[in-house]
């Protein structure tokens, strides 16, 4: 494991064709920004196939901060990667239902080894 | 001039000066303990009084043989009678408390009957309570002759720790002052954020977090709630600059619940039916901002004026769990 770019708080993890990006706390807009800009460089720099963003830690995700993942998981699909969210919490998850964000719809699931199982790790 | 009637709003009985100076006798202290009566159920009766403490004392007497409690505080004498206010019901007790603070407040208070303002009881917090003033057709131009008394009462209001809000309801709609007085160690939750810029926005939901989570609301509320006041505060940075998050642990019909409200003074929002609908998506997020909150709260409201600004207010109800 190597940490190659660092941003802010938001780390992103390299690991073989893998770049994982823990989020620990709600990241505040310019942050969320600077990460969509970040991880395509990343991307590109490391020739990753596949990104993990990894949301178990946020106790909130807003409107803005769901269109910003909506733009990675999308920006990232250009460019051939493919890319998952995990780790959505129980309370987060009803609450973005219950706001009818209907263009969250990036593949997400249940934790990190499920999302390394469909990505095929 | 037929002097005014003694005023019943819901839970208040007013008696106006004027009409006391003139008119007070047996039969108008007839109607009052009536009222009392009738009201029986009401949280709070009050009387401003300039009249003898005779009086007083007999409708103090009527409210407690009601078991409404009542306490008499007076204040300030003008010339040869004395001010004297008459308190019933729940909040008896903080007129005994804290009679001289309440005494303060009140005079001011009551100076804005004397300019045909009503008076009424609304938004009881435990441990605090709160007066509301109305006036009926009153429009926002009208606020510039009050700006005097809404200092003066700002000054009192700050200096023991109660607070104050005056706003317009709708172009026409009646001037609504409120005043709220903590007691001793039973301050009432508010909590004023200031939002300007994108740390005002994380300071927001972070206290929007803290406050919910102490008042006891389950973790998908909290959740509900904190999401709403960072869609509310990151309105106010793109669209006003900076604006004001008030939170605020309050009662509504009965019930307990926590308010949250988010002004600015920025370009307001023209077409706010678009907004609301999804017909209008703004450049700078998914266009749902607002939409979403008014998807989470069990309350919604917005006042908006073009060129003055943006008032959004919501509410959730702390269900029993």
């Amino acid at each position: 494991m190597q940490r190659d770019f660092a941003l802010g708080v938001i780390p992103i993890i390299r690991m073989k064709g893998l770049l994982l990006v823990p989020i620990q706390t709600p990241p505040s807009d310019s942050q969320a920004r600077q990460l969509l800009e970040d991880l395509l460089d990343a991307v590109i720099a490391t020739g990753s196939k596949k990104l993990v963003l990894d949301v178990s830690a946020l106790d909130m995700i807003d409107s803005y901060l769901t269109r910003i993942f909506y733009d990675i998981v999308n920006a990232a699909g250009k460019l051939g990667v493919k890319a998952a969210i995990v780790g959505i919490r129980p309370a987060v998850a009803i609450t973005l239902v219950q706001m009818g964000v209907e263009s969250f719809s990036v593949d997400t699931f249940l934790n990190l080894d499920a999302a390394l199982e469909k990505l095929g790790a | 001039m037929t002097p005014p009637e003694p005023t019943v709003k819901g839970t208040v009985i007013l008696a106006r000066q004027n009409y006391v100076q003139q008119c007070w006798g047996a039969e108008v202290l007839w109607e009052v303990k009536r009222q009392i009566e009738k009201e029986y159920d009401a949280p709070a009766i009050l009387a401003a009084t300039w009249y003898p403490r005779a009086v007083l004392s007999t409708l103090e007497n009527s409210a407690r043989q009601l078991g409404k409690g009542a306490a008499t505080f007076s204040k300030r004498k003008m010339g040869s009678s004395e001010a004297r206010y008459l308190l019933t019901g729940p909040y008896a007790h903080l007129a005994k408390s804290a009679p001289d603070k309440m005494a303060a407040s009140m005079q001011v208070l009551f100076s804005c009957i004397y300019r045909d303002l009503a008076l009424s009881c609304e938004g009881l917090v435990p441990g605090a309570c709160a007066f509301v003033l109305r006036g009926e057709g009153l429009i926002a131009a009208d606020l510039e002759c009050y700006e005097g008394f809404f200092e003066e009462a700002l000054t009192i209001a700050k200096a023991q720790q109660v607070s104050m809000v005056a706003k317009v309801d709708g172009a026409a709609g009646p001037l609504t002052l409120s005043v709220r007085w903590a007691t001793e160690g039973k301050a009432c939750g508010r909590e004023v954020v200031n939002v300007n810029g994108e740390f005002g926005i994380m300071d927001s939901r972070g206290r929007a977090m803290e406050v919910s989570k102490q008042m006891g609301f389950g973790p998908v509320d909290v959740v509900n709630i904190t999401t709403c006041v960072s869609e509310l505060a990151r309105n106010i940075v793109y669209y006003a600059g900076e604006g004001i998050i008030t939170l605020e642990d309050t009662v509504r019909q009965g019930q307990r619940c926590l308010t949250v409200k988010a002004e600015d003074r920025g370009p307001g929002i023209s077409n706010i039916d678009d907004v609301l609908s999804g017909k209008y998506r703004s450049t700078k997020g998914m266009g749902m901002g607002l939409k979403a909150v008014r998807k989470l709260a069990d309350e919604f409201n917005v006042v908006s004026y073009p060129g003055e600004g943006t008032t959004v207010e919501v509410c959730k109800y702390l269900k029993r769990r």
